[in-house]
């Protein structure tokens, strides 16, 4: 047996000395039998000579006698990979890790070893840190949308093709009688559609879903009764059916139904408890992205009513007005102004409007809006400030609502036959208007009076402005003096500033007035908008223009 | 955005029926709820005259103004009393151009 290698292993190193002779067959078996890898051992053609129980485990085809590369055997056993080295091939249930060696010229050894739970081992790793990516990666795309169209959008997009062959998102029924969905197929494109809330009941599961219950798994739900609306054109049948309730906020946030081809893989234990795990997950970010929108909604309506209203274009004199709200994130302020025309049938002029409700957010919207209604409402049957501020107070304090408080400047102007404004001025807890005139002079209006909305008692005080061509009256908003900024950050802005950013505005048009005033206290807070800030300004008409 | 400085209430019984309440730091939108619950408290409870010091007051919003007009009709509805005993010049100018001057008791102006 001269010849034989590897002469490193020692099997059969033949050695000059007393044991010159080579191991017998019983010995050889013992050898091989001994290690823990299968060995099957092959002469001339291939046919197997020995095997050892490790290797008839593994592969229970093999027999002494019968070749090692017929039957089912021979993928193993090919002869296409190089000598010593190791490769790894699936065979049955098992996952075997095979290597030969050739030992002289007839003799191949072939070693076998199960390797089954390590790749298992390996593979569930893998797959755990795949769900781990997919999960980090869901909740980053999820989060970065308050659009409930987006967040369902990413849903769909991040279920395909990780969880399912088509991931379709059906929304809540709100109210109207269809119900939107958003489906993508594959690498496909994201396709949109609505049914009637009827046909969601022929999907199984889906009612249910939509309902809150909890999902049942998916080897219960019949993938044969999918409806077609379910299944994009050319998909064919689905095999496999999952349908995962999307949990929101107390109510749910839709459904999403998944399906796999037939002959695709099912959705195991694993994978639908990953689904769910997502689900929880797309379904908090749809229903935040619900409850903002529905919350802007509102905004955007209540706002509504605040934003600065046109000013009307008036014989004899000229109107500025400006508004800035405060920058609190999803705040509404309180400051308004209007100016109410009067009716065919009133007698007065207009009336000047500028005020300030308690408190921020939609119930100082809500109070504005009411405070304008009721004014609207009671200059049809009063105009004059003195009659009207009371009954003001009166409407306000009958209001259930509470710190139903408002403080404001209102006053008629009239136009005489020399170009001047006369003003009926009254104010109500509210800083008392500036006036300039036209030698640049800034003057306090000699008025005050309460808060509305506090008390039943108030004093109201009106007095009358004469405005020369050219002269104006402000109304401000405490927004303006009560900033704080400045060099120090801390000091506020202050009447006194602002009369003397006024005095300055001498023979300057009303609007560009406005728009400068506005500029100086915006530069004065440096950014750091803290309250609402409202100015309106009239103008008696200058000669000439 | 400007630092706030904390709203913080010290209430002192200073005779049978007499409470001295001392406010300081921000009473605005945040914290007008709290001193009107703690003022709406105290009338339900013994107190029949409330002292307000306001002279540590370093701001005051439209909810804080708010605040203690409840708290003075709260006093009214419980047969009790409410003055202020202490104020800045920014709030006695504040009660001034809101003309709860006329309302509210307020101390004599220190000249």
């Amino acid at each position: 047996m001269t010849g034989l290698r590897p002469a490193s292993h020692g099997v059969d190193q033949v050695r000059a000395g007393p044991f010159p002779e080579a191991p017998g067959e019983d010995l050889l078996r013992a050898i091989i039998e001994a290690g823990g890898e299968g060995v099957v051992l092959c002469g001339p053609d291939d046919i197997v000579v020995m095997t050892n129980a490790a290797a008839a485990r593994m592969v229970p085809g093999i027999r002494p006698g019968r070749p090692v590369t017929g039957g089912e055997t021979a993928s193993l056993f090919g002869p296409g990979y190089p000598e010593g080295e190791s490769r790894e091939a699936a065979h049955g249930p098992l996952r075997l890790r095979i290597r030969h060696e050739v030992f002289g010229i007839a003799h191949r050894a072939w070693y076998l070893r199960d390797v089954t739970d390590e790749t298992a081992r390996a593979d569930a790793a893998l797959a755990e840190g795949r769900r781990t990516a997919f999960l980090i990666e869901a909740g980053r795309r999820l989060a970065a949308s308050l659009n409930t169209r987006r967040c369902a959008r990413a849903t769909v997009e991040l279920a395909v093709p990780f969880l399912a062959d088509i991931a379709m998102v059906v929304l809540p029924p709100s109210g109207r009688r269809n119900v939107q969905w958003l489906r993508r197929t594959g690498d496909g494109p994201l396709q949109e559609g609505s049914v009637p809330v009827t046909a969601t009941v022929g999907v199984p599961g889906l009612a249910e879903s939509l309902a809150g219950f909890p999902p049942v798994p998916s080897r219960w739900l019949d993938p044969g009764q999918v409806p077609d609306w379910v299944l994009p054109e050319g998909f064919g049948s689905a095999g496999h059916l999952l349908v995962t309730p999307l949990p929101g906020n107390g109510v749910p946030a839709g459904a999403l139904v998944l399906a796999r081809h037939e002959g695709g893989p099912a959705f195991d234990e694993e994978s639908e408890t990953l689904v769910r795990l997502f689900a929880s997950r797309a379904g908090a970010a749809i229903s935040a992205a619900a409850l903002y929108q529905e919350q802007s909604a509102t905004t955007a309506v209540l706002s509504g009513h605040l934003l600065r209203p046109d000013l009307p274009v008036l014989d004899g004199l000229e109107l500025a007005g400006s508004l800035r709200a405060a920058q609190h994130a999803g705040l509404i302020g309180g400051d308004f102004y209007d100016v109410y025309l009067p009716d065919s049938e009133g007698s007065g002029g207009p009336l000047l409007v500028l005020g300030d409700v308690c408190g921020k957010g939609a119930g100082a919207a809500v109070l504005a809006g009411q405070v304008r209604h009721a004014l609207r409402t009671l200059l049809l049957l009063e105009d004059r400030p003195e009659r009207l501020v009371p009954l003001l107070n009166r409407s306000l304090l009958a209001s259930t609502a509470p710190n139903s408080y408002v403080t404001l400047a209102l006053g008629t102007v009239e136009t005489d036959g020399d170009g001047h404004v006369l003003m009926n001025l009254s104010v109500a807890g509210h800083p008392a208007p500036l006036i300039l005139r036209a030698d640049g002079t800034v003057e306090e209006a000699p008025v005050r009076g309460s808060m509305l909305g506090a008390l039943r008692k108030i004093v109201v005080d009106v007095v009358t402005l004469d405005l020369a061509p050219g002269e104006m009256c402000l109304f401000y908003s405490d927004g303006i003096t009560e900033a704080f900024g400045g060099p120090s950050g801390r000091e506020m802005y202050g009447t006194q500033r602002l009369k003397t950013a006024l005095a300055t505005c001498a023979g300057m048009p009303v609007a560009a007035v406005v728009e400068r005033l506005e500029q100086l206290s915006t530069a004065w807070l440096a950014g750091d908008i803290q309250d609402d800030r409202a100015l309106l300004a009239v103008q008696a008409r200058a000669v000439g223009r | 955005m400007l630092e706030k400085t904390p709203f913080r209430t010290e209430v002192h019984g200073i005779a049978p029926g007499t409470s001295l309440l001392t406010l300081s730091g921000d009473l605005d939108y945040d914290t007008a709820a709290e001193l009107f619950t703690l003022a709406r408290d105290l009338f339900a409870g013994d107190v029949r005259h409330l002292d307000l010091d306001l002279s540590g007051l370093d701001f005051i919003d439209s909810s804080g103004v708010a605040a203690l007009i409840n708290v003075y009709n709260a006093a009214g509805e419980h047969d009790a009393t409410m003055r202020i005993v202490a104020l800045t010049s920014y709030l006695r100018h504040l009660f001034r151009v809101t003309a709860l001057d006329q309302v509210f008791a307020l101390p004599p102006k220190e000249e």
